[in-house]
């Protein structure tokens, strides 16, 4: 019974942490590709001239966020993968 | 040459065989998702996950002569081997384990089945073991907590969080055209395919670099537990290098055209979400496998996905497959172990070997009938894993 309980809160935190960074990462790409398109929507893109499909400065800087967060997400991953079990000690 | 180096030797090479299996295996875990969605041509696909697989090798720092330990007892709890054991007796199971290994992965590969390399490693290892010293030679805790919970455990966890993050995704990006929506997202498939390629490189050769190592200590020309021979090193890390630049092509075919039908965000969602849970679960005592990861990855990122095809027959017989890894796996080692031990010494495991190698050309020239290659790795899918010899007719729309 002990293995069983063992393996549940390691899975339990396993399913948690991968929920934070496996849905966070993803979605904040999302929020990046959304505000370099924001005035290209299917529907604008019909309307709009080619000037306004430029993204505006501000939605650069949010897009930019967005990928800076990714990036450096994948900088703590691959810190993980050469140093992980130091850092953690498992 | 004294038997007991003869034997060494073939042992020595049978892991790294073992290792270029595992290689071209799990190719597909990194890069199918990127191949089939046209992030990246296929063989720039394999050039780099093979890159990344090599960098990987060379940049892990662990001393995995654990990895055995975990579910058969052959080795103390320091990693070296049972003082009863040392020598030939040790060396006949390492290698009877290797064999029942590396003809399931040659089996499952000619299915085109994702399979657990690490699972068909144990599974040979606990066959061979039962055969050698009984039922007491496996650990059956280890068994649980290192293959039985985790087969079960990996699919799930993974397929439910790249499931919600699919959903997430799909509906944050609802309005951006679908061209443009898909050109940005290729990037991100290949950045989170880069991350699981690195993960794969410093996890599974090093399991490799540990069998090879416990056996030059069971022979006797090596001593130190904590080190790894610098050749070991870099022959493993070159050997996994060179399996994934050959590429599992009907893996591949499986998992990024077989399963669901991908998109660049499912692509994203479903490599992000594995690299997050290959690397949570190795730091957490609770190693889930990469090849059922990414294989629960890629159907949840289906199940996530509006109108998205999931083929759950094929997604059973693979969890059929994984059902069966252990048990084949097993016996294939058992009988090798048998068959080296009735026959004895450097010829019994000659006599193996030779079996290895016909078993091993016999399933390559039936994979030949129905070739998978970087031509038609993403041809539609039809229902099976060989695509129809001349291309569907296409269908213009009225």
């Amino acid at each position: 019974m002990d293995i069983l309980t063992n393996a549940l809160r390691a899975l339990s935190q396993v399913l948690v942490v991968g929920i934070v960074l496996g849905v966070g990462l993803p979605a904040l790409f999302a929020f990046g590709i959304r505000a370099l398109n924001a005035n290209r929507t299917a529907i604008a893109a019909v309307a709009s001239n080619r000037d306004s499909d430029k993204p505006s400065p501000a939605a650069i800087a949010t897009a930019g966020i967005c990928f800076g967060l990714c990036l450096l997400a994948v900088l703590f991953g691959i810190t993980v993968i050469l140093f992980g079990k130091r850092m953690f000690g498992v | 040459m004294t038997e007991a180096f003869f034997i060494l030797s073939v042992v020595v090479v049978t892991a790294l065989v073992f290792d270029f299996t595992n290689g071209f295996h799990d190719t597909a875990n990194a890069m199918a998702t990127s191949i089939a969605t046209g992030a990246l041509k296929p063989r720039a696909a394999v050039t780099l996950s093979a890159i990344l697989n090599l960098i990987g090798a060379f940049l892990s720092i662990e001393v995995a002569l654990t990895v055995t330990n975990k579910v058969i007892s052959i080795q103390g709890a320091n990693g070296a081997p049972a003082p009863e054991l040392m020598g030939v007796p040790v060396l006949v199971i390492i290698f009877a384990g290797l064999v029942g290994g590396i003809i399931w992965n040659l089996i499952t590969w000619l299915f085109g089945l994702p399979s657990s390399s690490s699972h068909a490693l144990f599974g040979g290892l606990i066959g061979a073991a039962i055969a050698a010293l009984g039922v007491g030679g496996v650990k059956w805790d280890g068994v649980i907590t290192a293959i039985v919970i985790p087969a079960v455990a990996a699919p799930v966890v993974a397929g439910l969080v790249a499931g919600v993050s699919t959903w997430i995704v799909f509906a944050v990006v609802a309005r951006v055209p679908t061209q443009r929506r898909d050109a940005g997202f290729r990037w991100g498939q290949i950045g989170s395919a880069s991350l699981v390629s690195l993960a794969h490189g410093t996890n599974d050769a090093q399991k490799t670099m540990g069998v090879i190592t416990l056996a030059l200590i069971a022979y006797g020309s090596w001593t130190n537990l904590q080190a790894i021979p610098t050749w070991v090193k870099i022959s493993c890390a070159v050997t996994i290098a060179a399996g994934t630049y050959v590429g599992g092509w009907r893996v591949i075919r499986t998992l990024g055209k077989g399963l669901v039908d991908i998109t660049s965000p499912q692509g994203m969602a479903a490599e992000t979400a594995s690299a997050a849970i290959i690397l949570t679960s190795s730091h957490l005592g609770m190693a889930l496998s990469t090849t059922q990861v990414a294989t629960g990855s890629i159907l949840g990122s289906g199940i996530g996905a509006h109108a998205a095809t999931v083929r759950w027959a094929l997604a059973g017989r693979m969890a059929i497959a994984w059902l069966v890894t252990l048990p084949a796996a097993g016996t294939m080692g058992a009988l090798c172990w048998f068959t080296a031990h009735r026959i004895g010494g450097g010829l019994g495991v000659a006599v193996v070997m030779a079996a290895l190698i016909v078993t091993a050309a016999a399933l390559f020239y039936r994979s030949r009938r129905t070739p998978i290659t970087p031509v038609n790795v993403n041809a539609d899918w039809a229902g099976t894993l060989a695509p129809p010899e001349t291309p569907a007719p296409i269908k213009i729309a009225a």
